[in-house]
């Protein structure tokens, strides 16, 4: 019988290989959308030309993962897939832009966003937004995304666009960050981004998370270049940050930063912003952009597995059913504390109620570019 | 930056944003999440800030690049 959605998965690091493994889990479904992990081992465009001989009407958009996954098995290495059918999506677009010399990121969005449109013979800004949802995908090493996003709210205001960066390797000692993908219709960008809009035929919920709660300190934002704050406070950034934490700054590392990042409160829930490394001069490099003269507060962790599963309740709540599906992107920064603290088969079994695949992103998309969050697109 | 000939407060811009979305606050607080997190201007919680020149211009700017407030304070279509 057949069906309207699959969530497969292979561990196999063998493109080859893992193709023969995921075909007969997608064997029973006449996909017309779908998104793929890979590990950035792996050959993404073969893999996306193969789902399109297997899936000729799909619309389809990959990404390289720090680690891919489904509510069934969790590797690096791999590969997962999610497949929706007509039964889920009325119509879906999808679309690359490419970014790099020469090539202005907004211009570049603009005409995504166009090739959208024009495919599906719509206004974007007129889209209901109760049915119509879409993904993206950045590469993870080039800080594209906050334009990217900037520029898909001017496209469409009213539209959710929910996705992640493209990871690279990162079960590896020491970590080896190379080059990260987005694939497309025969295509790989490591400077670009995939788009993927739907108009569901089902209803859906947007799940956001990140174990953190304010505390009662916060930092007054200096001057900025890009993702690099140079002062906090009126002092060195790791300086300012470091004395807010209440550690010294030669402390501050990966652990430090993970358990301590800063946020924008928007209605009781943190958008955060994660410092992730100290430079020459004190500065510290951010995850995501922070604004000059923002006013952050700092954050502190909380139980990241406890939070996942109210996360996930209060989704299912609002939906008013459990998911057929989802698709989850999960911030490095969180495969860190899971890692750290041992805490891989509760975050599997957090996110096995239901099918999901996924991946380990390097930052996370949903109205602006964030850290260390879990971004989910749950399907009726 | 100049501030808009034709808005000078935020509030007023709540206002006319509201109005462009029939009267749907969801979509407005929607709307809200980008401005604060893209600007850092907040149309929920003006205060001191409903005259700020350099907020207002921001706002205005962002929200015609959404293609809200097209007309000034006629909004869309007007």
């Amino acid at each position: 019988m057949a069906r309207d959605v699959v969530c497969a998965h292979s561990g196999q690091v063998a493109t080859a290989d893992a193709l023969a493994e995921l075909r007969p889990q997608l064997s029973d479904i006449d996909a017309v959308a779908i998104v793929f992990f890979c590990s950035s081992d792996h050959d993404g465009i073969a893999i996306e030309r193969a789902l399109k001989s297997w899936a000729p009407k799909a619309e389809i958009i990959g990404c390289t993962t720090a680690g891919e996954f489904t509510h069934l098995a969790y590797t690096q290495g791999g590969v997962s897939v999610f497949a929706l059918s007509g039964a889920k999506v009325k119509r879906c677009a999808a679309t690359m832009a490419t970014y790099g010399a020469g090539v202005v990121v907004e211009t570049a969005v603009h005409e995504a966003a166009n090739a959208i449109a024009t495919k599906l013979q719509v206004d974007l800004r007129e889209l209901d937004p109760d049915h119509w949802v879409g993904v993206v995908m950045n590469d993870g090493l080039n800080n594209n995304e906050e334009e990217v996003n900037t520029v898909l709210g001017h496209v469409a205001p009213l539209l959710s666009f929910v996705g992640g960066s493209a990871g690279d390797n990162f079960g590896g000692k020491p970590i080896t960050i190379k080059e990260t993908k987005v694939f497309h219709d025969g295509r790989e960008a490591s400077n670009g981004s995939v788009f993927l809009l739907m108009e569901l035929a089902v209803p859906y919920v947007i799940l956001k998370t990140s174990s953190y709660a304010p505390t009662d300190k916060r930092m007054r934002i200096g001057r900025v270049t890009g993702r690099i704050v140079h002062e906090i406070d009126g002092k060195p950034a790791a300086v300012g940050y470091a004395e807010k934490v209440g550690v010294k700054p030669e402390e501050l590392n990966n652990m430090v930063f993970a358990a301590n990042p800063l946020g924008i409160m928007i209605n009781g829930e943190p958008w955060v912003r994660s410092a992730v490394a100290v430079m020459p001069n004190q500065e510290l490099m951010f995850g995501c952009r922070v604004r000059e003269g923002a006013d952050l507060q700092l954050l502190r962790s909380t139980d990241l597995i406890h939070d996942t599963n109210d996360a996930l309740l209060k989704s299912v709540r609002e939906l008013g059913k459990t998911p057929s599906c989802g698709l989850l992107f999960n911030c490095v920064h969180r495969l860190m504390t899971i890692h750290g603290l041992g805490l891989e088969g509760p975050f599997r079994e957090s996110i096995g109620a239901f099918p999901v695949a996924g991946f380990n992103s390097y930052g996370e998309n949903w109205l602006a570019f964030m850290n260390a969050t879990l971004i989910g697109l749950l399907i009726g | 930056m100049q501030p808009s000939r034709e808005v000078h407060r935020l509030s007023t811009i709540r206002s006319l944003l509201l109005s462009e979305l029939g009267g749907n606050e969801a979509r407005l607080n929607f709307i809200n999440t980008r401005l604060i997190l893209s600007i850092d201007v907040d149309l929920n919680t003006i205060g001191l800030e409903d005259r700020d020149p350099q907020k207002v211009a921001v706002t205005v700017e962002t929200l015609r690049k959404m293609g809200f407030l097209k007309h000034g304070e006629g909004g869309r279509g007007a």
